[in-house]
């Protein structure tokens, strides 16, 4: 059976995805995170002008056949399978696999098979031509591990700018990824090993009441996702700054495409409202379905993990700036995020990441700073990634990020006034030893003002 | 206890030293010429002699933040910083332009809405950087450029998005003889542009403008360019302001410090007892050793060891054998060859039998008229020091200053570079497989068969500069390039460089010199990636092997033993049997092909009756060498230079050049019509234009035409109440012209026009002017195609009356090639209309103001039923229309669009067959609709086409009939492209596909892949439309990354080069083997 390889996404979906696939029998190798050197290794296969997750990507896989080379294995191109992401949609990353058959054919894996998801109905077809027959129920349950792990970075990512005991978060995650990936690999059930984790999270202590920015990450999804050297880190290195990321689920961009497709189909509805309908009603049985198992996640895991945004209410947010019904790349998605973290209280800042000339994502920044000026409240800054300038990348954000911390600072002092809280009369820690699970990680602090200090300060208070 | 400001950035290092009442005890600003650590300890050891070993400190700029974490100081970013100090001093300051390095920032207070700062992107192009690199290349000193005076009337286009751009359009500027004083006015205009073009996201900057950082304080010239451009952009936006005495705009008192001070200033605020720092000096000394001991994970030196190091010497070293053997004859008969570089001028002596007696080489100093003289007499003088009389046969110039050379010096013959190239390799090894030539500005590389020209690959400006871009590197760190191999040799480490963009090659070695880099290292480091950008980035090869065995290495950068030894390792790790050869004259191989060409020139046409001896002599019409010393010339370019011979009135440049009593004109314009003095000389020019256009149709200038004009479609009038009439009656429709309109505005014109508006309009095509006028009104930096729509808007909104502006949001395409998924546009273009509107309704609606509404529906014209209904939808709120009506609007529209489209490749047919008939060749444009924009296509199909090719465009291409069918009779589909493209969903990459599929197999039409900078699209195709070509071994030449600035000598040899080969293939007959000549 050949070996299938995949990468591109969070380490967390990896592992799961891993052990997912386990379970039905294939062998699966998750490719490891995109570095700098697969990025030298892709300008060098890849053409010229594209933008980097073509690079990352490519010259990930490239990367990672030469060091099966070198280790002397034999025919690479039989015993290998390249799963990738793909799209029929107007940015290029439609073309990505062309680009990567180019490139794998120049590094001499012409005859690689590599699958390219596309994200239409056609995905199952395409998997079984290429003999990797999944069956509809089991591309349904191929959604948990994607929407488990989306559950896991969020619930880290929120809470390991407050831990006490340092890596102790990180530690939580492992044992969650190791835990639900024996669970995926055995086939067993889910809420178990969940409620498990859920319950470890009570033993973790975090100290809520560090005055930290909320930096909510938007932007082209390859770029955002990344947690290695393919944006600088962006993620861990803003914890390290004393902020705390606000990061996107993946199973948002499916909710995007989902809300895409429908709103497409209704636009024709007119000429078989039958057909329209049975699509319609398909597609939404999916978004059903993934709201449904992320809400029951979400609700095993105590409800720390934050909710998906409304597609509609972020359609509706962006509408006026850029219009939803332009198709290719995250078009609107970052207009609206950008309005809903504002308008929502949900973020001090946001920074839009982006790859060096990415398409869809440069446009939408053309009506940020109208945005921006709108709505007043806003601290908005766009970067791109060209996998070199770290310096520019961070001094860009950290500009921005220097005004996002002194209003998270302003904010808590208002707060406190208003709840009439002294510092210096320890009312603070008088409220706080009241509230025995004001140090719990798995705590869900009701929202109230943008940072989570301030949440707490509301919920010691209350 | 006293803090400590530090600054540290990309160029230099600005320190201030306050007390505890914020007062300034000490400051200073110096270059720390990539020494940033050993200038940051030289500062704080002085600081320490002057205030004692202790104090608090606290660091800004790019350098900052990794010396701050390294020695337990504070960090502040540069922007913080600076609108720290500035709202300390001045709280009145609205604006703040501050010039870095490599870093530009713009700071803006607007009344109620906070502050906003931007920072440059990635791209450094009006950083002081580029002025640095710009003053050295023009050999001025920073002293001479700070007292000139700013003149806006000696403004020339220069690109200032891109440092190398900018270096491009000097470079081409300097060689047209322009004064370097207007070379650096244009190149303050340029950034000044940049500037408020990238960094005010189209906000305007409101008065009270503190202009901050070096090159703002060193240049005044540069302030001067500032006011003019604000001045006119708040007269143009209205924004109130004060005069100019007022000082609105103004450089502060230690205008140098902000960041440092700023930085000071934070960090007061920060709790007493912290960052204070003992005995730093040593402290960094520690952090240094402590970066190297993991900075460096493996040796690389350039030798394993050294007897390796002396095979190489003894194999590349520069050569002595190739000396001319001295017969000892008194007079010799010669043919000159000159070749005026980018950075340097070349001359070479050759005798009748080719063998060269003598060469000189000059970095260019002067004017190119001052440098060939020079080389002239040089040469002179060499070769009189063996013969009593030196008999100049014939003279042939080469490179960016040929035509002008070739008219002062009385030329044979100017010859493209290319073939020069060529020429003068071929001489040397008729065996040649690959010669590779990278002078100062461009790298050539020219891939034979059998002795015959099989490819050619010229890079663009994108990577231009790498020679020159050695040379200036090295200068910086204080070696002269005669040092460079030596230097870089020593270095066992060497830093990885990005290839492609020497501008982000200068951002890595900022990244490189704070990781604690040496001078040397990053020599190194620069030598080796030097083959990647030629061989991966110019060339796109990977697979070496596939161009053959034997690689010749020329140009002047091959001096450079370090640049050899790169290449060479580079070359033969990928092809095993690889012969390499440095040319024995590599410097001059391009002026040895210019005279060889010279030889042929003069002695083709034979004549029995003149002897050997004086054919030469009656037949070159070189000035002689007596005439050099007279030689002089005066530039003009003014009104009275300005061309009046079109509406367009171009500025012009008249370079006089005197010779004793007698004078000639020569003159730099942008078309051949600009060359004339009066109306005779015109008529004459306009006459040989149109002798060679005879026959030579250019299907963009028809579709030009035809596109945008009325086509009078009945107007549905009887289905009109009289209420209704009225808001149609009166309405002039706008629509810009630009984007997707150039392939469908046959379609939207009549539909309005049905409907009964009064008129539609649309605006200019694009023209420097157009887009001068809109400098500073978007916030991105997208393709240019999709910035210069905001330029045809602010044109019908300002210059044209319109009530209406039409814009569409074109999601889908009109459905033209064969495909299982969608005809998408490309998402660019399609947003673009989003983009314009926030661009007109940031600050204001301007919209709104003159009373215009604006319409940017999303539309899908490859689905004719969903595009009726979205266009309905559209309109009925506006006209009251009914649906009836617009369904007959739409029809009419479809009808007229079919007619107009079935006209043009009818007509497209014809002249197919008939060049078929003829022996001729056609030129196919393989570009995306709005390439026919002469603003964007830069106006190359023209050239062409003047050069009697007749030029068609993808859309007049026949799509049935004859001439298709012939061509594509084993397909499925005439119109299919999955064989060589499976992802068809973007309809204009489709068609591009097909068109090229299309050229490749007509045996009379060649392709030119014209693509724009920063396109998506295009960036996937350039390997797919290489292979199409390659497999029909058929020839198509590229101008890819097209771009604002018109790089016009660039596009000049370009040209030139495909029009001598086209020339070649026409001659014989083509019945050789098309050959693929990518340029």
């Amino acid at each position: 059976m050949q070996k299938v390889l995949f990468g591109g996404l969070t380490k967390a979906h990896e592992i799961l995805f891993k052990g997912f696939f386990k379970h039905l029998g294939y062998v699966v190798e998750s490719l490891p995170e995109p570095d700098n050197e697969a990025l030298k290794i892709g300008k060098i296969y890849c053409n010229k002008g594209q933008c980097n997750p073509v690079y990352y990507t490519a010259g990930n896989i490239i990367k990672y056949l030469f060091n099966l080379r070198n280790r002397g294995e034999k025919d690479i191109d039989k015993n290998y399978l390249f799963i990738t992401a793909s799209s029929y949609g107007p940015c290029r990353f439609g073309m990505y696999e062309t680009e990567y058959r180019r490139a794998l054919k120049e590094a001499g894996f012409g005859n690689l098979t590599i699958i390219a998801l596309q994200q239409d109905e056609a995905l199952l077809n395409n998997l079984k031509e290429k003999g990797f027959n999944l069956s509809r129920n089991e591309f349904f349950r191929l959604l948990k591990p994607l929407i488990l792990a989306d559950l896991i970075n969020n619930i880290f990512y929120k809470t390991k700018p407050y831990e006490i005991i340092s890596a102790s978060m990180d530690k939580w995650k492992e044992k969650s990824l190791h835990k639900l990936y024996q669970a995926l690999k055995g086939g067993s059930s889910l809420v178990k090993p969940i409620r498990q984790l859920k319950k470890d999270l009570d033993h973790i202590e975090l100290d809520y009441f560090r005055t930290k920015p909320k930096v909510k990450i938007t932007g082209e999804f390859f770029s955002q996702i990344q947690e290695g050297e393919a944006n600088y880190r962006l993620l861990g290195w803003l914890v390290e700054e004393g902020a705390e990321p606000v990061v996107e689920p993946i199973t948002t961009w499916l909710d995007y495409l989902i809300r895409g497709k429908i709103h497409f189909t209704r636009e024709r509805a007119f000429r078989s409202r039958a057909n329209a309908g049975k699509i319609i009603l398909t597609i939404s049985i999916l978004k059903l379905y993934i709201h449904t198992v992320y809400r029951l996640y979400r609700f095993l895991f105590g409800n720390k993990p934050d909710l998906l945004t409304s597609q509609k209410k972020l359609a509706e947010y962006a509408k006026n700036y850029y219009s939803p019904k332009l198709m290719g790349g995250e078009g609107h998605l970052e207009v609206g995020e950008h309005i809903y973290n504002i308008k929502h209280k949900k973020a001090h800042m946001v920074i839009s990441v982006k790859p060096f000339g990415c398409m869809s994502s440069t446009q939408s920044d053309g009506v940020q700073t109208k945005v921006a000026y709108d709505l007043k409240e806003s601290l908005f800054v766009s970067v791109d990634t060209s996998g070199d300038a770290e310096v520019n990348f961070k001094s860009r954000v950290l500009m921005k990020l220097h005004e996002a911390r002194i209003k998270a600072t302003m904010e808590y002092e208002t707060v406190k006034k208003r709840l009439h809280l002294h510092i210096d009369n320890n009312d603070i820690e008088r409220l706080k030893a009241k509230k025995s699970d004001i140090k719990k990680a798995s705590l869900v602090l009701p929202q109230q003002g943008t940072s989570t200090a301030v949440n707490a300060l509301y919920f010691i208070s209350s | 206890m006293v803090s400590v400001g530090l600054d540290i950035g990309s160029t230099t290092v600005k320190a201030v030293v306050i007390n505890e009442n914020n007062k300034i005890q000490w400051k200073r600003y110096e270059r720390h010429k990539t020494k940033q650590i050993e200038k940051v300890a030289e500062f704080l050891e002085r600081i320490t002699s002057d205030f004692g070993c202790s104090f608090r400190l606290f660091t800004t700029g790019s350098g900052g933040s990794r010396i701050a974490h390294d020695i337990g100081a504070k960090y502040f970013q540069e922007v913080n910083a600076l609108s720290f100090a500035v709202e300390h001093f001045h709280p009145d300051v609205k604006t703040v332009f501050e010039l870095g390095g490599q870093d530009a920032k713009f700071i803006s207070w607007r009344d109620g809405k906070g502050k906003f700062s931007t920072m440059n992107d990635r791209c450094a192009g009006g950083t002081g950087a580029t002025v640095d690199r710009i003053i050295m290349k023009l050999n001025l000193s920073e002293d001479r450029v700070s007292r000139m005076t700013y003149s806006p009337d000696k403004i020339y286009p220069v690109a200032g998005k891109c440092g190398v751009f900018a270096e491009t359009d000097i470079n081409s500027l300097q060689k047209q003889g322009i004064p370097e004083e207007a070379l650096i006015f244009s190149l303050f205009h340029a950034i000044v542009e940049q500037n408020l073009a990238v960094l005010a996201r189209g906000f305007t900057p409101e008065p009270g403008v503190l202009l901050l950082g070096g090159p703002n304080v060193f240049f005044p010239a540069l302030k001067d360019a500032w006011e003019e451009r604000l001045f006119a952009l708040w007269r143009e936006r209205n924004t109130p302001y004060q005069d100019i005495s007022d000082n609105c705009i103004y450089i502060p008192e230690n205008a140098l410090f902000y960041g440092a001070y700023g930085a000071a200033l934070l960090g007061c605020m920060e709790n007493e007892s912290t960052y204070i720092v003992n005995n730093v000096s040593g402290l960094l000394r520690n952090a240094e050793l402590k970066k190297k001991s993991h900075l460096k994970p493996k040796k690389s030196p350039f030798f394993r060891n050294k007897s390796e190091k002396e095979t190489f010497y003894k194999s590349y070293s520069r050569r002595t054998t190739a000396q001319y053997t001295f017969c000892g004859r008194k007079k010799i008969d010669v043919f000159i060859g000159i070749d005026g570089g980018s950075t340097s001028t070349k001359g070479v002596l050759l005798d009748s039998n080719e063998q060269v007696i003598c060469s000189a080489y000059k970095l260019s100093e002067e004017n190119p008229l001052i440098d060939a003289r020079d080389i002239l007499i040089e040469l002179k003088n060499k070769a009189e020091a063996s013969w009593s009389e030196v008999i100049v046969q014939g003279i042939g110039f080469t490179g960016y200053a040929k035509d002008l050379l070739n008219e002062a010096y009385g030329g044979d013959t100017a010859i493209v570079e290319t073939v020069a190239h060529t020429l003068g390799a071929l001489k040397y090894f008729p065996d040649a497989d690959v010669i590779c030539d990278v002078g100062g500005q461009d790298i050539k590389v020219i891939i034979l068969s059998e002795g015959t020209v099989k490819d050619f690959r010229l890079n663009t400006q994108c990577s231009a500069g790498n020679g020159y871009y050695l040379q200036s590197t090295a200068e910086r760190f204080g070696y002269s390039i005669d040092e460079y191999a030596e230097t870089a040799f020593k270095a066992e480490y060497a830093p990885s460089f990005n290839f492609g963009c020497a501008v982000f090659m200068e951002s890595d070695i900022v990244n490189f010199q704070q990781l604690g880099w040496k001078a040397h290292e990053i020599m190194a480091g620069l030598a080796k990636v030097l083959p990647l950008n030629i061989w991966l980035y110019v060339v796109q090869e990977p697979n070496l092997s596939r161009l053959g065995r034997v690689f010749i290495l020329q140009g002047g950068t091959h001096n450079n033993l370090a640049v050899v030894k790169t290449q060479v390792d580079f070359i033969r790790l990928r092809v095993k049997e690889a012969q390499i050869y440095v040319h024995p004259f590599n410097e001059v191989a391009g002026a040895i092909g210019a005279a060889l060409e010279a030889k042929r020139i003069t002695h083709t046409a034979s004549d029995p009756l003149i002897s050997h001896e004086k054919r030469g002599i009656e037949k070159t019409k070189f000035i002689g060498f007596n005439s050099l010393s007279d030689i002089n010339y005066t530039a003009k370019r003014d009104e009275e230079t300005r061309c009046t011979f079109c509406k367009n009135n171009c500025s012009r440049t008249f370079i006089t050049i005197h010779s004793g009593e007698s004078s000639r004109k020569y003159i730099i314009s942008n078309c051949e019509k600009g060359q004339a003095q009066n109306g005779s000389e015109l008529k004459k020019i306009i006459h040989n234009i149109e002798k060679k256009r005879n026959n030579a149709v250019n299907f963009v200038q028809i579709s030009n035409k035809e596109a945008f004009r009325s086509y009078s479609p009945p107007v549905i009038l009887h289905k009109f109440k009289k209420n209704k009439r009225a808001s149609i009656k009166e309405a002039v429709i706008g629509i810009p012209k630009t984007l997707n309109i150039y392939s469908t505005a046959p379609f939207f014109g009549t539909y309005f026009e049905s409907l009964g508006v009064k008129k539609v309009i649309f605006s200019d095509f694009t023209s420097e002017e157009l887009y001068r006028k809109t400098g500073g009104r978007g916030s991105i930096d997208p393709c240019f195609p999709s910035k210069v729509a905001i330029s045809h808007i602010y044109d019908l909104i300002y210059n044209k009356t319109v009530t209406h502006i039409f814009f569409p949001c074109i999601r889908m395409l009109r459905d033209e090639i064969y495909t299982r998924e969608f005809h998408w546009a490309c998402p660019v273009v399609a947003a673009t209309p989003e983009v314009v509107k926030a661009a007109f309704t940031l600050e204001k609606n301007e919209f709104f103001e003159r009373q215009i509404m604006y319409f940017n529906p999303v539309l899908d014209m490859a689905e004719l039923d969903v595009l009726e209904r979205q266009m309905y939808a559209e309109f009925k709120p506006v006209f009251n229309i009914s649906k009836k009506e617009n369904k007959k609007a739409i029809q009419y529209a479809l009808n007229i669009w079919n007619n107009y489209l079935y006209e043009l490749q009818t007509k497209a047919e014809k002249v197919l067959i008939e060049i078929e008939k003829k022996g001729d060749i056609g030129i196919v444009s393989l570009g995306r609709p709005y390439h026919n924009d002469p603003g964007i296509n830069h106006g190359i199909l023209n050239q062409l086409n003047k050069c009697g090719y007749p030029i068609f465009t993808v859309e007049s291409l026949p799509r049935e009939g004859f001439v298709i069918n012939g061509l594509f009779s084993k397909e499925l589909h005439t119109l299919y492209i999955q064989d060589v493209w499976p992802r068809s969903f973007s309809e204009n990459t489709s068609l591009k596909i097909w068109a090229a599929k299309f050229t490749a197999r007509h045996p009379n039409l060649i392709a030119i892949d014209l693509s724009s900078f920063r396109c998506g699209h295009d960036a996937p195709l350039y390997s797919v439309i290489d292979n199409i070509f390659n497999q029909a071994s058929s020839p198509y030449f590229t101008f890819h990354e097209i771009d604002e600035n018109k790089p016009i000598g660039s596009i000049k040899l370009r040209v030139e080069t495909i029009d001598y080969f086209l020339k070649r293939l026409k001659e014989e007959a083509l019945e050789c083997k098309k050959s693929s000549l990518a340029v």
